[in-house]
């Protein structure tokens, strides 16, 4: 459990990181938090010959909503996502309120453990693309956005494009994940978030996270997204669960019946911690219980 | 109570005194294994077979032997003379064809075999090289089943007393049950590792070998290296540090302890060798893995007259230096507490493709226990009686104390030296008012809840002689030295002795310096297992104690025991269920345990919280699985689950005094396995109380998974009806024991 022989490099600003990861193309890897890479390395899973470690580089930590979008920059930590706090265009922090400022929170929990939580990042964790990674669920739920920069260069990714299978994104290795994007739900959305996990701290079993748009009028639902972890190689979003739920009012039946459509929908593979029919049966017990979490009705 | 201080205020035996052995450790000056080197030390790494079973072709050592910081690599030719690694305890004669070889020759027996060493500059000079072995093995189809007719199958233990044919002739009823405990062990954390360090002796230059990291059994260890390398037995020197936890598989001998050892004397450099969590994973020993099929045959009034069990022993690729203890200690304390006045039982032990096992933490009985209390839960659903007062009718009367069970274990009669199991079962069910915890439990069952109560009963053994020599002597400046062949693995051992033979003097215990492990110090010790040590070491310190304060001279005493104590315990947990998931969490856990005399309260109560953690684990966490192809996996702790604080409930533990040993002047039992013994059984109880369907939990660990399938009304059957198994070569077990044939005694 000794890494394979690796070089390493500490640049200190975006620029540089960009320069190294063009020059090494694939033969590097980004540390960021190492809570998955070292592990990894120790079992020699991964061998990368170069390593990219982004930890002195100014500039990828903040938080700052604007135009109806959150963005957080790939080195935070999850920890601090327990207690969001957003910088303002005049340089103060406040807390994160609003429908996102609960829901972070309150998925942050889930993610390993504190000693894990105070290194591991919210950007290591997306561009690791573990498929029950609770930050992964929720950039697939939420269609959040990553921010790729390479060398003279910015796009955009649409997390539907960005999680290909286990482990793997649609960013090049030339590539630094520097910002993702999440649309800030307004107070007309409820979300839920449910996990199952053999022991605290695990990574889930199986996961889902849901949220609706309720109209106020009538608190019927105008637009749903269920995402669930667990059950393929990549987050997957439940879009026959997510029609079931259209123009309905939240009810306990209302909630179990799409919950029956999404362990239909899903074609787990089974493993150590769970069969595919196990897996399935868990998909409606978390994602009933999600939406049960979000069923509150508007202020 | 035998009463060493007479008419003293405040007698130091009895006190919860803190442990001597947290200040190195607090103010960092633990040394373990990994915190020992000497300059110039080399690295040695092992290469293991990735495959489960298979023909070892050969060995390819050329490029390893060219790479980088090589100093030396070998595999089994390079080390065909050291042999095989022989029998600690319970050996037989035809277990002895399948103990391991330090390195495998001709055929590898499970993933992680040792195939070949690597000795470099540093641990990852010697990783990389190892990659580049070439390992050819031409795979065979490996047995992963103790129950599969391919299992080789070299011994079945027997017993049989009382009239078991006419029990059941004459049965009000018969019960019958299947049951299994899946593969699980103890899981130190720090992982195991050797360090062997020439040294010059007699004048003579590297003439010796210091072995670091050594522990559990220090004196049986460097004599039976010394043997197999073919020195004197003074020539290997044990220096043992601060471990951290044994729980019966640390501390054994291994194949990696003689390789470490011989590239030191052959190289003439320090050697180290630490195990990383994924060896540890593979190659430490496991342990479980026992599958039961039993039956009882019960009278109108729900007594067992007779017990009829039989049971398959997964042993893995190989017989370790265990030998049939485990098996042995399953056969002879399965009956438990109660009368069963008839009991036969068949124990095969079967090979198969996994890591080979031995001893975890109250071995056998975790198993038998668990087996034994899902009979008595099925015999009370059976008679329709409450799971508490079928147990009140079976136990063993104080009045039958000493109570002989006519089988032995461990080279030792079974004889229960005292006890009083009622009179522990009515303290527990008053502690946790049995009757009105059930009504609310009940009631929250009514309200849509699943919660249950269960509870488990168990005789322990523990203080496993033949004997233990101490040496006592007054030192320059008031303090006092202890001197014992016992070893310390983190138990607190140095407290307890300390405590003694300060009660004794009549000195402040922290006066008392206790040095163990150390086998230049001191000619023979039996080391630190069974639960043995503060009934053992502690009575030789109380001996020499005495005689030091009677003389005024340094005093030595030996011990000497061919009986064990039985301490016993039981066991109730209160777990919640979540009917969707299957996940079982533990509201409520209390531990009952009479320990005879317990010379720290403190440990025995940290012993037994400890030991749940462990029980916990094995019951709805802990397994070693593997695939088809025998690969192994639970290599990591991402798969091997052992519980967090946060799965671990809050025990509340009654230590009882009621029955102090007459085996010994201080009336000691030991205190080490108690808290482990009956979780499985139980925790399976709570669950099937919770879930509403008796009998339901027949396996462990009781999985979310296989428990959401009992409430989805999943019957599970865990063996499959083996073959009848004909065994030419039956062993009597009382005939065949021995115990430690090769301790230097
Ligand atoms: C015991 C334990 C329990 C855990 N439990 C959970 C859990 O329950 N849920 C969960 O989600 N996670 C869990 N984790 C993983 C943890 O959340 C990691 O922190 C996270 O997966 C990776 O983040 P990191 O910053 O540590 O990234 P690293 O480990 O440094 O990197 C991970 C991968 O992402 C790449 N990478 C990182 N940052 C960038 C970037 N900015 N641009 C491009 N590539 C990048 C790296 O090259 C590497 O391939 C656990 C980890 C441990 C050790």
């Amino acid at each position: 459990m000794k890494p394979a022989r690796f070089a390493y490099t500490a640049p200190d600003t975006t620029e540089g990181t960009l320069d190294a990861l063009d020059r090494f193309g694939d033969e590097a890897k980004v540390l960021s938090g190492g809570q998955s890479l070292v592990p990894m390395m120790n079992f020699r899973l991964a061998r990368p010959e170069v390593i990219v470690d982004i930890g002195r580089v100014g500039g990828l930590d903040g938080m700052s909503a604007a135009n109806g979008t959150l963005t957080l920059g790939a080195r935070v930590i999850h920890a601090r996502l327990e207690a969001p706090a957003v910088t303002t265009p005049d340089g103060r922090s406040e807390p994160l309120g609003g429908v996102l400022g609960s829901l972070l929170p309150a998925v942050a929990r889930f993610v390993g453990h504190l000693p894990i939580r105070v290194r591991g990042t919210f950007g290591g964790s997306i561009a690791h693309a573990d498929p029950a990674a609770e930050w992964c669920i929720l950039a697939r739920t939420l269609d959040a956005e990553m921010v790729a920069l390479r060398r003279g260069g910015e796009r955009a990714i649409a997390a539907a494009d960005f999680f290909e299978t286990v482990f793997t994104t649609a960013l090049a290795p030339e590539e630094l994940l520097a910002a993702v994007r999440l649309p800030i739900l307004g107070d007309d959305w409820r979300t839920g978030f449910c996990e199952f996990s053999r022991r605290a701290g695990d990574f889930a079993v199986v996961a889902a996270m849901t949220a609706v748009r309720l109209v106020p009028a009538t608190g019927a639902i105008a637009e749903a997204r269920i995402g669930v972890g667990g059950v393929a190689g990549v987050p997957v979003r439940l879009g026959g669960a997510e029609a079931t739920l259209l123009g309905e009012v939240p009810s306990a039946d209302l909630h179990a019946a799409a919950a029956a459509v999404a362990a239909g929908e899903v074609d787990p593979v089974g493993d150590l911690h769970g069969s595919a029919a196990y897996r399935r049966d868990l998909v409606r017990a978390m994602v009933a219980r999600a939406l049960a979490q979000g069923a509150g009705s508007l202020r | 109570m035998g009463d060493p201080d007479g008419g003293r205020a405040r007698s130091l035996i009895g006190e919860s005194v803190l442990r001597l052995e947290d200040r190195p450790l607090l103010v960092g000056e633990g040394r373990f294994l990994a915190d020992v080197s000497f300059p110039d030390e080399l690295h040695l790494r092992v290469v293991r077979s990735d495959t489960a079973h298979g023909l070892l072709r050969g060995v390819d050592l050329g490029e390893v032997r060219e790479a980088e910081g090589v100093v030396a690599a070998w595999s089994a030719e390079e080390v065909a003379h050291l042999g095989a690694i022989e029998f600690r305890m319970t050996g037989f004669d035809e277990l002895r064809p399948h103990c391991q070889r330090v390195l495998a020759a001709e055929r590898v027996r499970y993933v992680g075999d040792p195939v070949a060493v690597v000795i470099a500059e540093d641990a990852y000079l010697a990783e990389d090289a190892a990659e580049l072995a070439f390992v050819d093995v031409e795979p065979l189809e490996p047995v992963l089943e103790a129950w599969s007719p391919e299992a080789i199958a070299p011994l079945t233990l027997e017993h049989e007393h009382g009239d078991v044919e006419a029990a059941f002739a004459g049965a009000h009823r018969v019960v019958e049950l299947e049951a299994a405990v899946g593969r699980h062990s103890g899981i130190p954390l720090e992982t195991r590792g050797l360090l062997a360090r020439p040294v010059d002796g007699d004048g003579q230059q590297g003439n010796r070998v210091e072995l670091y990291g050594i522990a559990k059994v220090p004196h049986y260890n460097c004599a039976t290296i010394a043997a197999m390398l073919d020195l004197a037995p003074g020539q290997v020197v044990g220096r043992e540090g601060h471990v951290g936890g044994g729980f019966g598989i640390r501390g054994e001998l291994y194949p990696e302890d003689l390789l470490v050892t011989y590239a030191a004397l052959k190289l003439g450099r320090p050697v180290k060798w630490v195990e990383d969590r994924r060896e540890h994973l593979l190659a430490a020993n496991h342990s479980r893995d026992q599958s039961y099929r039993v039956r009882a045959a019960v009278d109108g009034a729900g007594v067992v007259q007779a017990l009829d069990a039989e049971f398959f022993c997964d042993q893995g690729g190989y017989v370790r230096t265990h030998g049939a203890t485990v098996p042995n200690l399953s056969v002879a304390l399965l009956p438990g507490p109660y009368l069963v006045p008839a009991y036969r039982v068949r124990g095969h032990i079967r090979l198969t493709n996994k890591t080979p096992a031995g001893t975890y933490r109250a071995p056998g009985r975790f198993e038998s226990t668990f087996v034994r209390e899902r009979l008595m839960d099925a015999v009370a659903t059976a008679c329709g009686l409450d799971p508490a007062e079928v147990r009140r009718r079976n136990l063993i009367p104080p009045e039958a104390m000493p109570f002989d069970r006519g089988v032995s274990t461990l080279s030792t009669p079974v004889v229960y030296d005292s006890g009083d199991y009622a009179r522990l079962l009515e303290r527990l069910l008053d502690h946790i008012g049995y009757g009105s915890l059930r009504e609310s439990l009940a009631e929250r069952r009514a309200a849509g809840e699943m919660v249950g109560l269960g509870i488990g009963m168990f005789v322990e053994k523990s203080g496993l002689g033949p004997f233990d020599d101490v040496r006592v002597r007054r030192t320059e400046g008031g303090g006092v030295e202890v001197v014992t062949g016992a070893a310390s693995v983190g138990q607190g051992m140095e407290t307890v002795i300390a405590q003694i033979c300060a009660e004794v003097l009549g000195v402040d215990y922290g006066d008392v310096t206790v040095r163990h492990g150390q086998t230049d110090m001191i000619g023979r010790g039996m080391g630190a297992f069974a639960s043995r040590v503060t009934v053992m070491t502690g009575v030789a310190v109380y001996l020499a104690a005495t005689e030091l304060a009677a003389t005024g001279r340094p005093a030595d005493a030996t011990f000497n025991a061919d009986h064990m104590t039985y301490p016993y315990g039981a066991h109730a947990a209160v777990v919640s269920v979540d009917a969707d998931t299957g996940g079982v969490t533990v509201e409520r856990y209390v531990v009952a345990y009479d320990v005879g005399r317990a010379v720290n309260p403190m440990l025995c109560e940290g012993q037994i919280i400890g030991g749940v953690a462990q029980g916990v684990g094995g019951a709805l966490l802990e397994l070693f699985s593997y695939d088809a192809d025998g690969q192994p996996l639970a290599t990591s702790f991402m798969d091997y689950l052992m519980p967090t604080a946060a799965e671990q409930p809050q025990v509340e533990v009654l230590l009882s005094e009621d029955a102090p040993s007459p085996l010994n002047p201080l009336g000691l039992k030991g205190a080490g396995e108690g808290g482990t013994n009956a979780c499985g059984a139980a925790i399976a109880a709570a669950i099937d109380d919770a879930i509403g369907r008796p009998g339901a939990v027949t396996a462990l660990p009781a999985t979310p998974e296989s428990v959401r399938s009992l409430i989805r009304g999943a019957v599970t059957r865990r063996l499959p009806r083996p073959p009848e198994v004909k065994q030419a070569d039956r062993a009597d077990l009382r005939t065949h024991l021995s115990i430690c044939p090769r301790a230097p005694l």
